[in-house]
């Protein structure tokens, strides 16, 4: 967090899926804002300056104020603005998801999904399905051993290579809450990437069925039948060229994908273990 | 007589004679094996469906009579109403 100069509103500098973020927090409340969103996105937090072509940082200015006339006034031109704390930062979290999978598209596969990662080998697992299917759950109570990349959007650089996207986990603490708090990875325990470079070994395709018991399960898909959910959880897969047959060979170079049957979180550990050491 | 065309689609993926179709509508749509047959008769111009029948039956085997026919419609209806095919009375 820091101010360009005297009298500059608190800033926090980030990178989310490798794009740079400058976060200008705003309004009489900008100081809070500026605490949390540093302390909610600490493991995307950077400390210096983007020292590469500044056209690319992505500005946003979010706005906390709880005068209404002010905020009014404040919030032309602004990308976000609120009159409390948790509904801004329970926006700001898609708002950057959106803008960097929307500077990504050209570049990265992105699927919605949880990844992670083996911490020794790097080798990664992408689980992609669509909201409900517990992608946060399975983050929190996975990646204490695993590596978390990602509990929201997975990056899969040509090389596939997985981009992290250490974002904050959007969870509701209590029951009854209408927002999700914002917390960050590690102050849920998690385990933090150390610079291995993270590769793609599995593309599981989630499939949560609450009356599942046991071991999760894991089928193989043919490609064909995977593809209709498989583009449905990718962004941007209209502007790919031929976008089934790319998608269908980033599938065939992991081996295809699979679906993973479950209802607990816990149940996928074993599996994911299998899958990492080779043994699935 | 009824004809059949192909609509403009974003993609076609084939496996084991079953197509995934990306339609410019943004579904990503699954078609039998029969289906991808008919629609793999299919051009951009048009073609009667008496022949994609005559395709069909060659490749499935004649259903009786008069199924070949009805099914065909049948199959290219469906396509129709995924929006991966236009119909026309001639």
């Amino acid at each position: 967090m820091r101010g360009s100069s005297v009298g500059d509103p608190p800033c926090v500098r980030l990178e989310a899926l490798e794009v740079p973020f400058e976060i200008a927090c705003t309004g009489s409340g900008a100081p809070d804002l500026a605490r949390s969103v540093a302390a909610a996105w600490d493991w995307c937090t950077v400390d210096a300056p983007y020292d590469g072509d500044l056209a690319c940082v992505q500005q946003l200015t979010v706005v906390l104020e709880q005068d209404a006339e002010e905020l009014a006034r404040m919030s032309a031109g602004s990308s976000l603005f609120a009159r409390d704390l948790p509904t801004l930062m329970d926006r700001l979290s898609p708002m950057v998801t959106r803008v960097a999978v929307n500077e990504r598209r050209r570049d990265l596969v992105m699927f919605h999904a949880c990844a992670l990662a083996d911490p020794v080998s790097g080798d990664a697992v992408v689980l992609y399905g669509p909201s409900g299917t517990g992608k946060t759950t399975l983050a929190r109570t996975l990646c204490t051993d695993f590596v978390y990349l990602s509990d929201e959007t997975a990056g899969i650089a040509p090389d596939l290579r997985v981009v992290p996207y250490l974002k904050p986990l959007s969870i509701i603490l209590n029951q009854g809450d209408t927002l999700k708090e914002q917390v960050s990875p590690g102050r849920l325990g998690l385990a933090r990437p150390e610079g291995v470079p993270y590769r793609l070994r599995a593309l599981i395709q989630l499939r949560r069925d609450p009356a599942h018991e046991g071991v999760a399960t894991l089928d193989s898909l043919s490609t064909v039948d995977a593809l209709p959910e498989l583009v449905a959880q990718t962004s941007y897969s209209r502007d790919f060229e031929r976008p089934l047959h790319h998608l269908a060979d980033l599938a065939h170079r992991v081996g295809g994908v699979r679906r993973a049957t479950y209802s607990e979180a816990e149940q996928l550990r074993p599996v994911i273990r299998a899958i990492l050491d080779g043994d699935a | 007589m009824t004809r059949a065309r192909r609509r403009e689609v974003v993609d076609v993926y084939v496996e084991d004679g079953r197509a995934a179709v990306y339609s410019t509508e943004g579904m990503v749509l699954l078609l039998s094996e029969l289906a991808t047959a008919a629609w793999d008769v299919l051009g951009d111009d048009w073609t009667n469906t008496e022949h994609v029948a005559q395709h069909l039956v060659q490749r499935f085997g004649d259903p009786g009579e008069g199924q070949a026919e009805a099914l065909t419609d049948e199959t290219l209806g469906s396509l129709a109403e995924m929006s991966i095919v236009e119909l026309e009375q001639s």
